[in-house]
């Protein structure tokens, strides 16, 4: 029976395609536990889009533009028989804008990009984000792809585009834009809109709500004060100096650029109209870059909120004055350390270092005392000179900091950097300096990296010190032994602790057949083998996508929906009429999952 | 074996001393909302498990780390019972 879809009509539809597109019927992907790095409540299909689709979305609609937006990841996981052709030819829509921010989404983009342009070949088709910036010389050539929008602060060109396309179609003046002519050429309006502003206020008012949970539902909203950045990590795609190769600023020109403070004031404003306020955490993303009198008027403005809970950023050790002030704001503030590493020569190597362990220790002691609720510290793996016994190191001392303060306001968190080395940045941009390889450069060398059945082939980077082998599996063991020294000190459930450690074990297991397989040099010989784990592949995949969304944090499958960026565009009646109009057994989620576990 | 009045009280004592300090013992029953209220986040929720699984050596398996099993003292207290 086909599957019926209303029409829905806008100016532009924003879409979010999940990391691998096909990723309900291949046999010959393996997406194993934790492989997003566990940080951020996420599947593998990386359904976090960016925020600047919610400030497009905004910005374009006070310019009477209609805007929508859909998760194709997120309707995907909850809906997993939807037939995505028939959908998406329910859409009409004057333009398609699909990101591209991180390259961990670049086969899902330019499939979905190649399926619209398949299904409304008369509609452009625009790309936009980080990646697409980096990246517009190449993907302007792909035949499905029209434009690329590039920038970090796109909301006139888009405005100025949709008014365009809704007329005489002349886009020669709109800056940042690359197009194709009638005629197929290329046009490079060059990149020349940077300004000093960094996006408007996103609009919280209205943010995708789920009717009641049974897991513990995940509620959170952000505010991201800046684009760029102060500081200079060598491994960020979003740093100092990635931000001026993106964007081709100058050396002696800023780094970054800044939201307006009244278009914060607007975001705290209109999160007042989230219904619940009271049971949402609030993420304050890049808040170490603001100055002293930002900071200071942001938590006046936390303190004037009932969100449940605040995290904020910090690059240093925080000044008592503001922790007091932060603490007084909201009674469960928490404060996001990132030193990378226990060992102070491989912190600073990656741009980090910049307080020791002992002052840390200190200031923790000092900021608990002052009433901040908790402290989360990350330690990455796949950082300069760190070599196995290092990350050892930074897991031994994860169960110092663990016994220290006995299991209470500190949460110490591993980051294995896998699969990507974001471009831009300056590992990736000068790798043997650094003692880096890069395995994938362009576009199309991620989109096949992100077609190999293992997830150590997917990964584009290794170290003079870790092998990419080394960066999955001491990744998995170094967050094996920390979940295990979180029971122990009654951090985590006992019982919990051994279901990771069980997922953990059985991942590192199947990697390393799924890698042997993935290696044989013959095609043929290859895909026969691949072929027989097939079965095996599936299984195990759909147990990773249809069983919830877990993190390092809280390891324990939750519901998906409710999330701010699970926008799914058409309405729940619709989606569930569509899903379960076929069932085809493949994609039936509790059958699945029922025959991982037996 | 604990009573039913002595589980709810070893509970009552843990959460206000480790999540609500300082809050007024009256202001906790057995029929707070602890998850839908706002009072256990994630973190704290896993914090209540794994003490639930020391002082009562029992294991609570992933599927009832939910809001049907803990929500409430009362509801909690059951889940306990259930094990004992």
């Amino acid at each position: 029976m086909q599957q019926v879809f209303p029409t829905v009509s806008a100016d532009l539809v924003l879409i979010h395609a999940p990391a691998s597109f096909d990723f309900r019927d291949r046999g010959d992907i393996y997406f194993p536990y934790l492989s997003t790095s566990g940080d951020v409540p996420i599947t593998p299909l990386y359904e976090y889009f960016p925020v600047g689709f919610k400030t497009l979305q905004r910005y374009l609609t006070e310019r009477g533009h209609v805007v929508k937006i859909i998760n194709l990841s997120t309707v995907l996981l909850k809906y997993p028989n939807i037939d995505v052709h028939a959908m998406l030819k329910a859409i009409d829509a004057k333009l398609f804008g699909i990101d591209l921010h991180w390259m961990v989404h670049v086969q899902g983009s330019l499939k979905i990009a190649e399926l619209l342009k398949s299904i409304h070949a008369e509609v452009p088709v625009i790309f936009g984000g980080i990646s697409s910036s980096y990246f517009a010389d190449e993907l302007i050539r792909y035949p499905f792809i029209d434009m690329v929008m590039r920038g970090y602060n796109t909301l006139e060109p888009m405005s100025r585009l949709l008014s365009a396309l809704k007329g005489e179609r002349q886009f020669k003046g709109i800056e940042n834009l690359y197009w194709k002519n009638r005629r197929g050429e290329i046009v490079d309006n060059q990149l020349t809109y940077l300004p000093e502003a960094y996006s408007c206020g996103i609009d919280w008012s209205s943010i995708p709500q789920e009717s009641k949970t049974q897991t513990l539902p995940i509620l959170e909203v952000l505010s991201t004060q800046n684009a760029g950045c102060s500081y200079n990590c060598g491994w960020c795609g979003g740093s100092r100096e990635a931000f001026r190769r993106v964007y081709k600023a100058p050396t002696d020109k800023r780094s970054m650029a800044r939201k307006p403070m009244d278009e914060i004031a607007y975001e705290f404003a209109t999160m007042k109209e989230i219904p619940n306020q009271n049971k949402y955490h609030f993420y304050s993303v890049g808040s170490y870059n603001e100055p002293r009198s930002a900071i200071k008027s942001f938590i006046e403005q936390v303190g004037q909120s009932s969100f449940k809970s605040i995290s904020y950023e910090q690059f240093h050790l925080t000044p008592d004055d503001i922790l007091k002030d932060m603490a007084k704001a909201n009674k469960r503030t928490y404060i996001t350390l990132s030193p990378e590493s226990h060992d102070m020569r491989v912190a600073a190597l990656a741009g980090r270092g910049v307080y020791s362990p002992d002052e840390m220790e200190r200031w923790i002691a000092k900021a608990l005392d002052f009433g901040i609720h908790g402290i989360d510290v990350w330690y990455f793996i796949g950082m300069p000179e760190q070599d196995e016994k290092s990350v050892w190191g930074s897991v031994d001392y994860c169960n110092r900091l663990l016994k220290m303060f006995k299991g209470k306001g500190v949460m110490p968190l591993l980051c294995p950097m896998i699969p990507f080395l974001d471009p831009a940045c300056t590992f990736f941009e000068f790798p043997e300096a650094h003692g880096y390889k890069v395995f994938h450069r362009t576009v199309e060398q991620h989109r096949r990296g992100m077609e190999s059945a293992s997830i150590i082939n997917r990964t584009n980077y290794e170290t003079k010190w870790l092998s990419r082998r080394d960066l999955t599996m001491v990744g998995y063991q170094a967050v094996k032994r920390l979940t295990q020294m979180k029971a122990d000190i009654g951090m985590l459930p006992g019982s919990i602790a051994q279901g990771v450690i069980k997922k953990i074990d059985d991942a590192m297991e199947f990697i390393a057949v799924v890698h042997e397989v993935d290696c044989i040099a013959d095609p043929a010989d290859r895909a026969r083998e691949l072929g027989k784990l097939s079965g095996e592949i599936k299984r195990r995949n759909h147990a990773i996508f249809f069983q919830g969304v877990a993190n390092q944090a809280f390891p324990l499958d939750r519901e998906i929906g409710g999330r701010w960026f699970d926008e799914m565009l058409f309405d729940k009646p619709v989606l569930e009429a569509a899903n379960g109009c076929v069932m085809a057994p493949q994609h039936a989620p509790v059958a699945a999952a029922q025959g991982m576990h037996g | 074996m604990a009573t039913t009045d002595d589980v709810k009280q070893t509970l009552m004592t843990f959460i206000l001393k480790e999540f609500l300090p300082g809050e007024s013992p009256d202001e906790l029953t057995a029929t707070t909302p602890l998850i839908t209220g706002g009072v256990l986040d994630s973190l704290a929720t896993l914090k209540l498990v794994a003490f639930i699984e020391e002082h009562y050596k029992v294991q609570v398996a992933a599927h009832e780390v939910d809001v049907e099993h803990l929500d409430t003292i009362a509801t909690i207290e059951h889940l306990v019972h259930s094990k004992l």
